[in-house]
């Protein structure tokens, strides 16, 4: 394995060769933050990084990694290994959180425990999950994000070795572009977002994944995961830290960052969520700004003491305080940029976009009624 | 608005957020760049400022939170 023993650049034939065909695909990362791939794996070259397999998907609703890693795990490896070699890595681990299914499935599997990586066990905690928390962690510290002034691979804020973090799902098409090609990945997609992706759709209490790819209308995909979505519906797109939307505004809208970006919203790490027709969506937000304020880290104040304030503004709204929107409206706005990760960003956001597609709900709440027929109805 | 020193090119503030334990002495150094939200966390401005008194505000924080990107 050639070692770059310092910022050199010239860089060998396969790298050269691995990186132009993953920026000439345009393969972007798929764990939520859509960087683009080449880029990162570049910004790692010469510094003999750990690579770090993200197969933690912390988000409640998703199970696009888990279906790789059971079920179709070879592409992942391909691409972990072409990364691994391209970047001389040091070592490959492959970040599980506890107990998880991944997890458990590991040394049953041959074709997983035979590519000897190492597991990164992490706690089963949201934020555990985030790429900083796992170097953290690796470094033996706790499954908490880092303050990162530069990025992991190029040591974050500390004295931490290179690390290299990419998706499951990231490292799974980089395998696929390397078996069928770049012209087959940007065939799928949008010019902006190009390539085949996989999505979790999450409704009734069940998860189903599918390929899919940007630009399909959120209807066509829900209805290719063979659930329907109610005109009285709504979706949560992009998990517990994205946002929401009417079924009526959603229907038909492509599912792409350029079509929801002036809704507030994304495509994320590709979860898509039909609501119950009978639950109201303002319980079900509480409950999840309560499950974001209890998994903050409790490292940064604005996250430590404005998540869970929001979360109390939000249930107070819901019961009919009408100046909890004001506190609420002024509370989110300073969320986002104001922690080491972007665990508050995802709860603002969460907020931010109920308050813009529930106004009638919250309305009604404000006068004392609901309208849906929920067991934990609030009340005042 | 910047305000340039002889030395050259202004500073902008960042914050270690983790490190950051809401002493809020920063805001009463420089507080044209510097506002405390309501648990004494400070909120940045990032326009940059005459690096003297970046410097000053850097120097302020008890716990070393605070450090000066170049522009």
């Amino acid at each position: 394995m050639t070692v770059i023993t310092n910022a050199a650049k010239t860089v060998p034939p396969i790298a050269t060769g691995l990186l132009t065909m993953l920026a000439t695909a345009g393969l972007t990362g798929r764990g939520g933050g859509s960087f683009p791939t080449a880029t990162k794996i570049e910004s790692a070259m010469g510094r003999s990084p750990r690579l770090i397999i993200n197969a933690t998907e912390s988000e409640p609703d998703s199970a696009k990694d888990a279906w790789i890693i059971r079920t179709d795990p070879e592409p992942m490896l391909a691409g972990a290994a072409a990364v691994a070699s391209t970047v001389a890595a040091s070592g490959v681990w492959v970040a599980v959180h506890r107990g998880s299914a991944v997890h458990r499935g590991w040394h049953a599997d041959p074709r997983l425990s035979s590519s000897g990586h190492r597991l990164l066990i992490m706690p089963t905690r949201y934020v555990a999950g985030e790429a900083s928390s796992l170097v953290s962690r690796m470094d033996g510290g706790l499954a908490r994000p880092l303050d990162k002034p530069v990025p992991l691979t190029r040591g974050a804020g500390g004295h931490h070795p290179s690390a290299l973090v990419l998706n499951a799902e990231t490292l799974y098409w980089i395998g696929q572009i390397g078996l069928h090609g770049v012209d087959w990945f940007s065939a799928w997609g949008t010019s902006q977002q190009p390539g085949p992706r996989l999505v979790t759709v999450a409704a009734g209490g069940r998860r189903r994944v599918l390929t899919s790819a940007a630009g399909t209308p959120i209807g066509e995909i829900i209805r290719q995961a063979g659930f329907s979505l109610p005109e009285s519906g709504a979706v949560q797109l992009g998990g517990y830290g994205g946002g929401w939307m009417k079924a009526a505004q959603a229907r038909h809208l492509p599912w792409s960052d350029d079509a929801l970006s002036p809704h507030g919203l994304g495509i994320g790490s590709g979860i898509i969520r039909v609501t119950d027709a009978h639950e109201c969506p303002l319980s079900l937000v509480a409950r999840q700004l309560s499950f974001l304020a209890a998994e903050s880290a409790g490292q940064c104040g604005p996250c430590m003491f404005g998540l869970p304030a929001v979360a109390d503004d939000w249930r107070q709204l819901i019961t009919g305080s009408a100046p909890a929107r004001q506190r609420l409206r002024r509370r989110l706005g300073l969320l986002p940029g104001r922690g080491a990760c972007h665990h508050p960003d995802g709860a603002a956001r969460n907020a931010r976009t109920a308050l813009a597609a529930f106004g009638d709900e919250v309305d009604r709440h404000l006068a004392g009624c609901c309208g849906y027929d929920d067991p934990e109805r609030v009340s005042a | 608005m910047t305000m340039i020193n002889s030395r050259g090119s202004a500073a902008v503030i960042d914050v270690d957020r983790i490190r950051c334990a809401g002493r809020s002495l920063c805001a009463v150094v420089l507080p044209e760049r510097i506002a405390l939200d309501e648990w004494g966390y400070p909120i940045i401005d990032a326009t940059p400022v005459d690096p003297d008194a970046a410097a000053e505000a850097v120097r302020s924080c008890p716990v070393r939170a605070l450090r000066l990107r170049p522009r």
